[in-house]
């Protein structure tokens, strides 16, 4: 009753790996639309020149004629429309092999439940141990987190001394006890001016 | 978390980018210095030959439309069967909820319910507030659902997201106070 099968352990390693990274679903369906619409206006055509009736806006054998062998002087919609499909297939091609990562990561696996925090939350909790450590108030302590990094900003009250690796210390071992993966390695500066509070 | 093919997904969008290319090249081609490298094939505009364009944009068309519409599924308002009982996404929400109430970073609880190759499992999402102590918080959670799967008599497999506002990861910055 306690356990998880092994089936579903590999289901939630799954399910924190999607949390992680976008679908493309929206993207998909975007693409999808667009060749659907222009699917179907071929199709209009088509159906309207094999009827003998007058084309909506330019019949099939008139485009392609058109496309294959242009006339003399330059024709603007076929510059436009060369140029927005390339514009649109490399949009495609760009979200196809971009990674698309939501910038969270899944912490220490635990027998039943898997965490995945967003980098926002594991910055928050990065800049409060750092903060509490050195005894700057909330609004004094900032955290950047990257991939592997979480550079923490300590921006104490004007005329206050602040011990940095003590800071450092306190937001290293906040990682090491959540165990984050990646595992930022962490930095801690102090800006030069201070705050008046 | 639902059931879409995230690698069939990058797969289209590379082949609809490609085609997508391969036409403004064959727009563009006609323009360029390298006129003479491509032959048009000529094409007759007889009817056969336009009934068979259209037909096969018409499949095109009802293929993408499948596509769209069977976007999102996957979800399910049951996050446990067992026997003859279901067990709403609701109530594990609500326990967690219960059992999280002490802790102060915790703002809110949900969770609903996602079936992919036939395994169950809950996502929750939980709403921290900013800059929370992350050891507690984490602790907290492992607890709760430890207590959870108690009062559940069955360990349901639980993801929990830690996040910090909008549902979106779009206008979350990296950076907290």
């Amino acid at each position: 009753m306690n356990d998880l099968a092994p089936g579903e352990r590999r289901a939630l390693r799954r399910a924190a790996r999607r949390l992680q990274h976008r679908s493309r679903s929206a993207a998909v369906s975007v693409a999808l639309a667009i060749v659907a619409l222009a699917a179907l206006y071929v199709a209009v055509e088509a159906v309207l020149a094999a009827l003998g009736r007058p084309p909506l806006a330019v019949a099939p054998g008139d485009l392609w004629r058109g496309i294959a062998s242009p006339p003399a002087e330059a024709q603007p919609w076929l510059i436009a429309g060369a140029v927005v499909a390339a514009a649109l297939g490399l949009t495609a091609i760009v979200l196809a092999v971009a990674p698309g990562s939501l910038h969270r990561r899944p912490l220490a696996d635990d027998e039943r439940a898997v965490i995945v925090v967003d980098d926002a939350v594991l910055a928050g909790g990065l800049s409060r141990a750092a903060g509490a450590v050195v005894g700057v108030g909330r609004g004094q302590a900032t955290t950047a987190v990257t991939h592997r990094g979480a550079h923490v900003t300590l921006r104490p009250s004007s005329g206050f001394r602040v011990d940095e690796r003590a800071a450092e210390d306190a937001a290293t071992g906040v990682v090491a006890r959540v165990a984050p993966s990646p595992a930022p390695r962490v930095r801690v500066t102090t800006t030069r001016t201070g705050a008046l509070s | 978390m639902t059931r879409s093919n995230r690698s069939l997904n990058r797969f289209l969008l590379l082949v609809t980018g490609l085609a997508a290319l391969a036409l403004a090249a064959a727009l563009a081609l006609p323009w360029t210095p390298w006129r003479s490298a491509v032959r048009y094939p000529y094409l007759t505009g007889d009817a056969t030959a336009l009934w068979l364009v259209a037909a096969a944009a018409v499949v095109v068309v009802v293929l993408c439309a499948a596509w769209i519409a069977s976007r999102g599924r996957g979800r399910t308002r049951a996050a446990l069967e067992t026997g003859d009982t279901e067990i709403d996404a609701a109530v594990v929400a609500s326990l967690l909820r219960a059992r999280l109430g002490a802790n102060p970073d915790v703002a809110a609880v949900s969770a609903s319910a996602y079936r992919r190759r036939r395994a169950r499992i809950v996502l929750v999402q939980v709403q921290t507030r900013p800059a929370p102590d992350l050891g507690l918080l984490t602790d907290d959670v492992h607890a709760a659902v430890a207590g959870l799967h108690r009062d559940l008599g069955a360990a349901v497999p639980v993801v929990v997201h830690l996040t910090s506002g909008l549902r979106g990861a779009l206008s979350a910055p990296r950076v907290a106070h």
